[in-house]
């Protein structure tokens, strides 16, 4: 979805054609075309720029892979609906068709069941990712900035990341009993230690000449943590803030589908213990969209606001 | 603006001998490397004086503690023993008075090409119009207008340092120190960025300490040149550099003058080196 | 970049250290301060952990800070560790978890990788799976598990699924990636030597993504054992997570304690096999990304 444009064939990238690239690299600037920059003024001279192509080629160019998208979402439909209507590869009532699913999605939507379960949820798990959010990134920046709080917490923040916090949920229900707190704490446990870890391993990674440069043109400690560390660490707070959705995630419909008496994974597993499948894949639908725009929401606000931060990012 | 080659300049460069602006007195530094837990002597006993209005160049093989003397300056780093004064005060840590120019730009990748050059006038809590005139006018000196907007990441070497440059220049530091600025970019933009370095200097009057590897560097930027050993860091030898200036002409380069300097710099360095190569320290 | 899943301790100074380092002459503070520094991380953790044991032993023992039925002392989980190895309760259910898990990650590994390979490999299959991949890998893959169990019983087979279903994504997502990265100026270089499109393939952009399969594996083998142990929590009859499950509705908090304490170590084994493992094959580090 997000990436599949990109370099896709290592083996057409040799032959020079950029595919569907929706803008075509050139090597010098526009305005300067002829000359290679350094060669001419010293250096002066933009990287190379992206030229748009316009016209119907370059609309074509521009929605080519949202095009492409589109239909391979349709034919997949389609084809699952054909295969299963005519010659069920798998029985129908464990896979069924994809209009009955829209069908009764559509029901659970308009008599309001799915609103509810889902409004409930997503509470839960926003309650318990702005918990995570609002400790686990200060206390990343304390860790990477200071060696002695490095050294206290570290080992267990780190190995907290590590094992599977979520195994630990049975307890946490048996102790505070199935609700909103036990499933918020579940979540913000899940939440929490990727945020830490990747706002702690982004204070390491802050280059030292950086710090030179503000140290020789005055700032203080406060205002290189200000004005460098935490810029510098934006991404890797970024990437914190994206993983811990998806773990979020995790622990809400851990939580819902095998303990709790509410919300989507609950629903999901009601329609299958009545073998309804229809509905739970209905509500699978939903948890799998919501995830996707989830992620890819994190993706574009990494994007777009740490422009500079140029690496590859999974 | 950006073509200053070959502007012809009246006379030396005036250097007022009388007021020292920075002293190193018998000067030595040592790190504490945590990981090996051994500590290593950047520099032994440097002695150094440099008059204002200077443009004095250091030249050292890798290693030789030439960094270790400009953080000494700039006060990011404390001596162990022996003394730096600027001014005839010791140094006590960073100042508005001296700016820094670093070889790998050390740039601010999430602000702008502008908000670059305005951080140490922000560090110092200066704003206002006076000082976004400043601003714009050094982005201008050091030939980026019309990149102000720009993002490190969308610059060439070149380009960045010229950022790194503007920087250091806004502050209107008494002294600029620059840790081998041209190392990282290519040798044609080197050498333009050398007769620019060279302009600018000439137009604004500041002292500079400049450390590089490259002998031809030296003699074409160097009022004098410091030649320091390696493995502790010493004086070895300082040269008056008695060319003309400008330096970028051809017949400057084709002098026998010229040559002469060369060799002598060269053979003090290849003398270090093959000794160091014999005790195998490189 | 090492900014997603690869995490490591560091121990570089951090950014704010003092920037004037004074080298002064050894105080107590010093010397203490260079033992901190010069101890392994291993002492780092082993000491901090016996002082973290000792003092949730104590409050619970003594002051009892929490009921211990809901945080039993270390003692006591301790002995419901020793009780079900002796009784057998936990070699059963890890065998029968481990073998689950085994065979769900050799399913997953292989069909990752080579999914990975030529999802990487070939732009138009490239187009086509990918929205289906990252779908799959964004989403909590356990919503599919209540169907999977009333479709298919109480038998292995969904939980292999479920196991599968955690394995594969990270590692066809990492050697996707490690497909796509490949060094371009690697790609000229063996074409110049006349190397054609299926040799480029096998000869260049293979070798140079097994670093980032590494990395997949390693990531997937952790997320398979966390499916493996929420597979095991409902519609099972046998496992670790059963286990663990069963201790909670009998308020045997210590043996659940102890069945979570067997996960985290088997967890931490798995990661570091998988972090060694590469070390002893040739030009393979793992990627950092």
């Amino acid at each position: 979805m997000s990436d599949g444009g990109r370099g896709g064939d290592i083996l057409r990238r040799l032959s020079g054609s950029r595919g569907h690239m929706s803008k075509a690299r050139v090597e010098t600037a526009p305005d300067r075309q002829g000359q290679t920059p350094t060669a001419r003024d010293g250096g002066i001279g933009p990287r190379p720029r992206e030229i748009e192509v316009t016209g119907w080629k370059g609309f074509r160019q521009r929605h080519w892979l949202g095009l492409v998208g589109v239909l391979n979402f349709l034919v997949f439909f389609v084809v699952w609906q054909l295969v299963q209507t005519y010659t069920p590869v798998v029985d129908t009532q464990w896979v069924p068709v994809p209009t009955a699913i829209l069908k009764d999605l559509w029901e659970n939507i308009a008599n309001g069941v799915l609103i509810e379960q889902a409004r409930y949820s997503f509470t839960n798990m926003l309650v318990a990712y702005l918990l995570s959010v609002l400790f686990g990134v200060p206390l990343g920046l304390i860790m990477g900035v200071s060696r002695m709080s490095r050294m206290l917490f570290g080992p267990y923040i780190w190995a907290l990341y590590a094992a599977p916090t979520i195994a630990i949920a049975p307890v946490v229900i048996l102790i505070f009993g199935i609700g909103a707190p036990a499933t918020i704490l579940v979540i913000a446990m899940n939440a929490f230690f990727p945020l830490a870890i990747n706002t702690m391993d982004g204070v390491a990674t802050v280059e030292e000449n950086l710090v030179r440069a503000a140290r020789v043109f005055g700032a203080n400690r406060y205002q290189v943590l200000r004005r460098v560390v935490v810029p510098y660490t934006l991404p890797w707070i970024l990437t914190g803030l994206r993983i811990a959705v998806t773990r979020a995630l995790l622990g809400m419909v851990f939580v819902e589908v095998f303990f709790s008496p509410q919300g989507l994974g609950y629903l999901i597993r009601q329609a299958s213990d009545v073998s309804d499948a229809a509905t739970a894949y209905s509500v699978i639908l939903i948890v799998v969209i919501s995830s996707v725009l989830l992620v890819q929401l994190f993706r574009y606000l990494e994007a777009k606001f740490t422009p500079w931060s140029q690496e590859i990012q999974i | 603006m950006t073509d200053a080659v070959g502007r012809p300049l009246e006379h030396e460069r005036a250097v007022d001998a009388g007021t020292p602006l920075i002293e190193a007195d018998r000067l030595s530094i040592e790190y504490e490397k945590t990981r090996e837990r051994t500590r290593l002597l950047a520099l032994y006993d440097f002695t150094l004086t440099v008059p204002a209005g200077e443009f004095l160049v250091i030249v050292g093989p890798s290693g030789c503690g030439k960094t270790t003397f400009l953080s000494a300056v700039a006060g990011l780093v404390a001596p162990t023993s022996g003394s730096v004064h600027f001014e005839g005060a010791p140094v006590r840590g960073p100042g508005p008075d001296r700016a820094m120019v670093f070889q790998d730009y050390a740039l601010m990748p999430w602000r702008t090409v502008e908000k670059n050059v305005r951080f140490g006038l922000e560090m110092a809590g200066r704003r206002g119009p006076r000082h976004n005139d400043a601003v714009q006018s050094y982005i201008e000196l050091v030939g980026l207008a019309g990149f102000e907007k720009s993002y490190p990441h969308e610059l060439s070497g070149g380009m960045r340092q010229r950022v790194g440059l503007a920087r250091a220049l806004v502050v209107d530091p008494k002294v600029l120190l620059m840790d081998e600025p041209f190392a990282a970019v290519d040798a044609m933009t080197r050498e333009i960025m050398q007769g620019e370095l060279a302009r600018i200097i000439q137009e604004t009057g500041k002292t500079v300490v400049f450390v590089t590897h490259s002998i031809d560097e030296a003699l074409t930027l160097a009022d004098r040149i410091a030649v320091i050993t390696s493995r502790p860091g010493r004086l070895q030898e300082i040269i008056q550099v008695d060319l003309p200036r400008p330096r970028y002409e051809k017949d400057v380069k084709a002098s026998p003058r010229y040559q002469e300097l060369r060799e002598h710099v060269w053979g003090l360095l290849q003398q270090e080196v093959s000794q160091n190569l014999r005790s195998g320290v490189e | 970049m090492t900014r997603d899943a690869d995490v490591d301790t560091r121990s570089a100074a951090g950014p704010l250290s003092p920037p004037v380092q004074r080298v002064s002459k050894d105080g107590p503070r010093q010397r203490f301060g260079r033992l901190l520094r010069s101890a392994p991380g291993v002492v780092l953790l082993v000491v901090s952990l016996v002082v973290l044991i000792a003092v949730w032993q104590y409050a619970q023992t003594r002051i009892r800070a929490v009921p211990p039925l809901y945080l039993p002392p270390p003692s006591a989980i301790w002995h419901a560790l020793l009780e079900n190895f002796r009784n057998g309760q936990f070699q059963q259910n890890i065998a029968f978890s481990l073998q689950n898990y085994g065979v769900g990650l050799a399913i997953g590994a292989s069909a990752g990788v080579a999914i990975g390979l030529v999802t990487g490999g070939i732009r138009k299959v490239n187009i086509i799976l990918t929205p289906y991949i990252w779908a799959l890998y964004s989403t909590p893959n356990i919503a599919f598990q209540p169907i999977l169990i009333v479709a298919l019983g109480f038998t292995p087979l969904p939980k292999i699924i479920m196991i599968i279903l955690g394995v594969i994504f990270p590692i066809i997502v990492n050697t996707i990636a490690g497909v796509e990265k490949v060094d371009g100026s690697l790609l000229r270089a063996a074409r110049v030597f006349g190397a054609n499109r299926l040799q480029l393939y096998l000869k260049v952009a293979v070798p140079y993504t097994v670093p980032f399969i590494m990395t997949g594996l390693r990531l997937g083998a952790t997320r398979g054992l966390l499916y493996m142990y929420i597979s095991e929590i409902y519609g099972s009859t046998n496992g670790l997570g059963y286990m663990v499950l069963q201790a909670t509705h009998r308020f045997q908090t210590p043996t659940a304690f102890a069945g979570v304490v067997l996960l985290v170590v088997m967890s931490i084994l798995i990661v570091q096999v998988l972090q060694i493992v590469p070390r002893f094959l040739p030009h393979t580090r793992e990627a950092k990304i």
